[in-house]
C-alpha cells in the first residue's frame, strides 16, 4: 500500500464484545470515526444440530431443536412438529393449536421484553433495561406455572399436538397476569416514544430502505421496520388462521422503527394471548394430542414466525425413524446481509446499537458458515 | 400449511441462473439454501418467495463439479451458499465469499479479514517458476487458484494482462511452464496450457467490455498480424493510440494462421479471438497490404511503426539436387492446406527431414492428405529433438516412423515422379555452443530411400524487404535494441520472429507487449503499467493434500478418427477434471 493512500483503521467487532451476548465477529473499516465497510465471521459456536437431528429418532428430534435456541424454543420444536405432521398427515385437535399459540406467543413476548431490555442496555439505558426485565419475570411465572419450566416450554410439544392443558383455575390465573402485564408494559411507553435520549441513539441509525430490505432478504421485525407487510403467521399455520391480527409495520426502516416493531408486537402478543386464552375457557375440554400411526415419509418444509423472524424447517425422511436430512435456518442469517447494509456510514459508536436492532441470536444461526474472502 | 401455495420446480444447471434471475426481477425473496447429499450427486434446492407462494428450484451438482452461485444475483445468498461449501465442500463458481462490492460501498480489493482454520495470510511474494519460464510472465499461479475456485472469467482476465490470445496458446503454446513446474519433477506437471484453453473456451470469443484509455490522436503502424502485431495492438488500442495493422495475407494470424495446422489450432477460433481483440481496443485491420516501404507509411501520418513481419522463407538444406519438384517445404506444404484449403498430391511414401514441431505437423498433415508411410529422418537421435514430447508422442500415435542418426547429402530423380534422398549415418560428437550435440557423418556409410514426396522442416529465415533500409545482422535478422526493441530507425520498432529468429508464438507475443510499452513512452505515454501483485488470501494445502492427485490429461480424438480429418486432436476439459487438475497446483508464490 503507498503512503499516498488512505489509511484506515481495522477494528474487529468481537467474537468477544460487552454488547454481544453470543460470539460473532464483525470487522470494521473504520475512517476515523465513521465505519466505511464491514464483513462478518461466523463459526465460533458451531454445535452440529443439524446432524445430530440425523442421529436422534424423530420424536426425540422435539427436545433436539427445542435447545437450538433458548428464547424461542417453543417455535422451534413447533416448526419441527409441524414439519412432521405433514408429513404424517396428521389432523391436530383445535385445543392443541389454541394451546400452541399460546404458548408460541409467551415466548414472543418473552424474547420481545428480553431485547427491549438488551438493546437499552447497549445504549447505557440501565434503568430501562432493569424495567423490562422486571416485567419479563412475569412472563417466567408464566411459561413455569402453564408449561412446567422458567425457560425450555418446547418439550411441551410432541408430534401429533402437545401434552400439556391449561384449564380450570390456571386460566383465570394467566388472565390476571397477562392483564396486569399489558399495563405495566403500557406504562413504559411513553419512555420509547418520548425519551429524547433514547431517540438521539435511535432515529436515522442503521437506515435499511425498504428496496434493499426485499433484496436482501430480510425477515420479521428487521423487514417490518423498512415498511414491509410479511409475517409468516399470517399464513395461519396453527390456530393464527382463527385470529384476526394486522402485522405491526413501520415505515422508516430505522433502529427506531425496529424498536417500536417490537414494542407494539409485545403488547399485540399478549392481546392475542388473552383472546386465545377465552377461547380455551369457552371450549370444552378435549383431547390435547393424537397419536401418529406410522413412521414419516417423505420431504417437506415447514415456517413459523419467530420473534426475529421466518424460522425455516427442511425435513427429509425416508420411511425409517431417523430422518435423513434436518435443515434449520434461522431469522438471523437471514439478517445478516442487511445488517452489512445497515453499517457502512456510521459512527462507530452507534454499532452496537445497530446490530443489536436485528436481534442477532448467533448460536441458532450457526450452522456450519466460515466466511472469508475469495473462498478459502 | 394452510393458505400457502407451494411451486416446485426442477432445473438443469445451465438453465438455473436465468431461472433465478426471472425471479429476482419478480420481485421474489430468497429464503435458503438446503444441500442434500445424494450419493453421487449433490441436490440443491433453492427456496425463494413471493408474496405467499413458496417457489422452489431444484437442481444437481455432480460430485467434484462446480455449481453456479446465485451471488451474483441475490448477494444474500452468500451466507447459505458459503454454508453449503463448507459442510459439504461443494465450491460455487462466481460466490461472493463476502457481500462485497454489491452491499458494500466501499469495498475494495483488499481483505478485511482474517481468515478462519487453515488460511493464513501470505507474508512475502516469490516468483514460482512457471511464472518465470514464461516469456510473457503470465501469473500462472494465481490464474490456476481462480480455476480451482471456478472463478473462470477473473482466470480469463488474470491471463489476458498479458497474454491477448488465451485461446489459441492453449492450443499451440509450448507450455515452458510445465517443464519448469515444481510437480514436474515427478513426471506430473499441471496441465498449464489444457487449462488455459479450459479457461478460454469456457469464457469464450466474444468481445468483452474493457476499459480503453481516451484517445491520444497518435497513430501507430502494424505491420503483420502475427502473435507479436496482434499483441502489440492490442495494448496500444487500450492504450488510446488509433492502430492499423498490415498484413500481406487475407486473414489475421501470420505464422498462427500458415504455419500451423488446423488439427492443432482450428482456424475460426484463431480469427474469431483475434478478431475480439481488435473489436476491444478499436484496432484496424487491413489485409492483403504489402508494404514495401516504411517513409511511405509515415508519409500517412502514423508516428511509429512496428516491424513484424516473422520468418516466412524455409531455410535450405544446402544439398546437390534440392530444385527438385518433389522437395517441398513444410512451410509451402502448410500454406497449400491452410491459406487456400487445398490438398497437394503427396503420393504414398513421404520423407520428413527435421526434428521439430514443424517436422511433426509435416508428417501429420501428410498422414492426413492420404500418405500410407511416413519417416522422419533427423540427424540427431530423440534426446536431441526440438519438438515438444507430446507432439512426438502423438505422431508415434499416429503410425508415424523415426529414422534417426541419418543427414541428407544428396538428392536425385527416381524416374516416374519419385525422388531418391542419399543420407548419410552421423554419430553424436561433441557439444555446441547451445550445449546440443553435433551430429558427424560417418564416412562410407551412405544409403538410399525413395519416396514420393520429401518434406523440408528444417526451420525457416527471416527475410526483410530492402526498403525498410533497417540494419541487420549476418543472419538477416532486424538488429534492435534489447531495451526498448527500436530499430537503428527512431520510431520504427521490430519484434517477433523477425528479431528472434524463427521462435515460439508466447515469445512472439512477450515481445509484443515490451514494444507497445515502449511505443507508448515513445509517443509520450507513460507505457504499460506492471501487473499489478495483489496480496491473496489463498488456502496452502499440505503436500499431503495434493500429493497422490495424478495429473489428468485433456481427452483426445481416437488416432482412427485423427489421421483421416483434419478436427482437432485435444479435447477440452470438463469443469469437474479442470477444477480438480487446478487445486493439483502446489502454490509456490505465496509464502508465510
Amino acid at each position: 500500500m503507498s503512503s499516498s493512500e488512505k489509511k484506515y483503521t481495522i477494528l474487529p467487532f468481537g467474537p468477544q464484545h460487552p454488547v454481544l451476548p453470543e460470539p460473532i465477529q464483525l470487522t470494521l473499516k473504520c475512517d476515523e470515526e465513521k465505519v466505511v465497510d464491514v464483513n462478518v465471521n461466523l463459526g465460533y459456536v458451531h454445535r452440529g444440530i443439524e446432524r445430530a437431528g440425523e442421529l436422534n429418532d424423530y420424536k426425540r428430534n422435539v427436545y433436539l431443536v427445542s435447545r437450538v435456541c433458548g428464547i424461542c424454543n417453543f417455535m422451534h420444536s413447533l416448526c419441527y412438529c409441524m414439519a412432521i405432521e405433514k408429513l404424517m398427515d396428521l389432523r391436530i385437535p383445535e385445543r392443541a393449536n389454541y394451546l400452541r399459540v399460546f404458548w408460541a406467543e409467551l415466548n414472543r413476548v418473552e424474547s420481545h421484553l428480553l431485547w427491549l431490555g438488551l438493546f437499552a442496555d447497549a445504549m447505557g439505558f440501565e434503568s430501562l433495561f432493569m424495567q423490562f426485565w422486571r416485567e419479563r419475570e412475569f412472563i417466567m411465572d408464566l411459561q413455569e406455572k402453564t408449561g412446567g419450566n422458567r425457560i425450555i416450554t418446547g418439550t411441551n410439544n410432541i408430534i401429533g399436538g402437545v401434552n400439556r392443558d391449561i384449564n380450570g383455575e390456571l386460566v383465570d390465573d394467566v388472565e390476571r397476569t397477562l392483564t396486569k402485564l399489558r399495563g405495566r408494559v403500557k406504562a413504559l411507553e411513553p419512555v420509547i416514544t418520548k425519551d429524547p435520549t433514547f431517540k438521539k441513539r435511535t432515529v436515522g441509525k442503521g437506515y435499511l430502505p425498504r428496496d434493499l430490505a426485499v433484496k436482501l432478504g430480510a425477515v420479521g421485525p428487521t423487514a417490518r421496520g423498512s415498511d414491509i407487510r410479511t409475517d409468516v403467521r399470517m399464513e395461519g399455520y396453527a390456530a393464527y388462521g382463527e385470529l384476526e391480527f394486522e402485522p405491526v409495520v413501520e415505515k422508516d426502516g430505522d433502529s427506531y422503527a425496529r424498536v417500536l416493531v417490537r414494542f407494539y408486537e409485545t403488547l399485540q402478543s399478549i392481546d392475542i394471548m388473552l383472546r386465545v386464552i377465552n377461547t380455551l375457557r369457552k371450549m370444552e375440554n378435549g383431547p390435547i394430542f393424537v397419536k401418529p400411526k406410522e413412521w414419516p415419509d417423505g420431504e417437506t418444509i415447514s415456517r413459523v414466525e419467530q420473534p426475529r423472524g421466518e424460522l425455516f424447517y427442511y425435513v427429509k425422511a425416508n420411511g425409517t425413524p431417523y430422518l435423513e436430512r434436518l435443515k434449520i435456518k434461522t431469522p438471523t442469517l437471514s439478517n445478516l446481509p442487511p445488517l452489512l447494509a445497515m453499517l457502512p456510514g456510521s459512527e462507530l459508536a452507534d454499532v452496537p446499537v445497530i446490530v443489536l436492532s436485528i436481534d442477532p441470536c448467533i448460536a441458532c444461526a450457526e450452522r456450519y458458515v466460515k466466511i472469508g474472502k475469495g473462498g478459502e | 400449511m394452510t393458505g400457502e401455495k407451494f411451486s416446485y420446480e426442477e432445473v438443469r444447471k445451465a438453465s438455473m441462473i436465468a431461472k433465478v434471475r426471472e425471479l429476482y426481477h419478480s420481485n421474489a425473496r430468497f429464503m435458503t439454501l438446503v444441500c442434500n447429499d445424494r450419493g453421487d450427486h449433490f441436490e440443491l434446492i433453492y427456496y425463494f418467495e413471493r408474496e405467499s407462494d413458496i417457489l422452489e428450484i431444484r437442481t444437481k451438482v455432480r460430485k467434484g463439479e462446480v455449481a453456479q452461485s446465485v451471488t451474483p444475483i441475490y448477494s444474500c445468498a452468500f451466507l447459505a451458499e458459503n454454508e453449503v461449501k463448507d459442510g459439504f465442500g461443494l465450491n460455487f463458481m462466481d460466490l461472493a465469499a463476502d457481500a462485497g462490492g454489491v452491499l458494500l460501498r466501499t469495498s475494495e480489493t483488499e481483505t478485511l479479514l482474517k481468515p478462519a482454520t487453515g488460511v493464513r495470510p501470505p507474508l512475502f511474494w516469490t516468483p514460482a517458476r512457471c511464472y518465470l519460464e514464461c516469456p510473457a510472465r503470465t501469473n500462472v499461479p494465481r490464474y490456476l487458484r481462480e480455476i480451482a475456485e471456478g472463478k473462470f472469467e477473473q482466470a480469463y482476465e488474470t491471463i489476458l494482462e498479458v497474454n491477448p490470445l488465451p485461446a489459441v496458446l492453449g492450443r499451440i503454446c509450448l507450455a515452458p511452464c510445465e517443464t519448469a513446474c515444481r510437480r514436474a519433477k515427478n513426471g506430473e506437471p499441471i496441465s498449464i496450457r489444457a487449462l488455459k484453453r479450459f479457461v478460454a473456451d469456457r469464457v469464450g470469443l466474444k468481445p468483452r467490455k474493457v476499459h480503453r484509455n481516451p484517445l491520444t490522436g497518435k497513430k501507430v503502424a502494424i505491420i503483420g498480424a502475427g502473435p507479436a502485431g496482434v499483441t502489440a495492438a492490442y495494448y496500444l488500442g487500450l492504450l488510446g493510440h488509433s492502430v492499423v495493422v498490415f498484413d500481406k495475407l487475407p486473414k489475421p494470424g501470420g505464422m498462427l494462421f500458415v504455419g500451423i495446422p488446423k488439427y492443432r489450432l482450428p482456424k475460426d477460433i484463431l480469427f474469431a479471438e483475434i478478431e475480439a481483440r481488435f473489436k476491444e481496443a478499436g484496432v484496424e485491420f487491413r489485409p492483403n497490404n504489402w508494404i514495401e516501404d516504411l517513409d511511405e507509411l509515415f508519409a500517412q501520418g502514423f508516428d511509429a511503426i512496428f516491424v513484424a513481419t516473422g520468418a516466412h522463407e524455409g531455410a535450405k538444406l544446402r544439398v546437390e539436387g534440392e530444385e527438385h519438384p518433389r522437395v517441398i517445404d513444410v512451410l509451402d506444404l502448410l500454406r497449400e492446406v491452410n491459406l487456400y484449403d487445398r490438398k497437394p498430391e503427396l503420393g504414398e511414401k513421404v520423407l520428413v527431414i527435421g526434428g521439430g514441431n514443424s517436422a511433426m505437423d509435416a508428417a501429420r498433415v501428410s498422414l492426413r492428405l492420404g500418405a500410407k508411410e511416413v519417416w522422419i529422418y533427423y540427424r540427431r537421435t530423440r534426446n536431441e529433438m526440438p519438438a515438444s514430447p507430446s507432439e512426438v508422442e502423438a505422431a508415434e500415435a499416429e503410425g508415424i516412423k523415426f529414422n534417426f542418426l541419418a543427414a541428407p547429402n544428396r538428392i536425385m530423380d527416381g524416374g516416374k515422379g519419385k525422388v531418391k534422398v542419399g543420407f548419410i549415418k552421423t554419430k553424436l560428437g561433441k557439444p555446441d555452443a547451445a550445449g546440443r550435440a553435433q551430429p558427424e557423418p560417418i564416412l562410407g556409410s551412405e544409403f538410399i530411400v525413395e519416396a514420393d514426396t520429401v518434406i523440408k522442416a528444417i526451420g525457416q529465415v527471416v527475410t526483410v524487404p530492402d526498403g525498410f533500409k533497417l540494419e541487420r545482422d549476418d543472419k538477416g535478422r532486424i538488429k534492435v535494441d534489447p531495451e526498448t526493441l527500436q530499430t537503428s530507425r527512431p520510431g520504427i520498432f521490430a519484434g517477433g520472429d523477425v528479431v528472434l529468429g524463427p521462435s515460439s508464438a508466447i515469445e512472439s507475443i512477450a515481445t509484443g507487449r515490451k514494444v507497445a510499452s515502449s511505443i507508448d513512452l515513445f509517443l509520450g505515454g507513460g507505457g504499460l503499467p506492471e501487473p499489478k501483485l495483489e496480496l491473496e488470501f489463498i488456502w496452502r494445502p499440505s503436500p499431503d493434500d495434493v500429493i497422490n492427485m495424478k495429473r489428468i490429461n485433456s481427452p483426445e480424438l481416437p488416432v482412427e478418427r485423427r489421421v483421416s480429418t483434419f478436427d482437432e486432436v485435444e479435447q477440452p476439459y470438463s469443469v469437474e477434471d479442470a477444477v480438480r487438475e487446478a487445486s493439483r497446483c502446489w502454490k509456490c508464490d505465496w509464502y508465510e
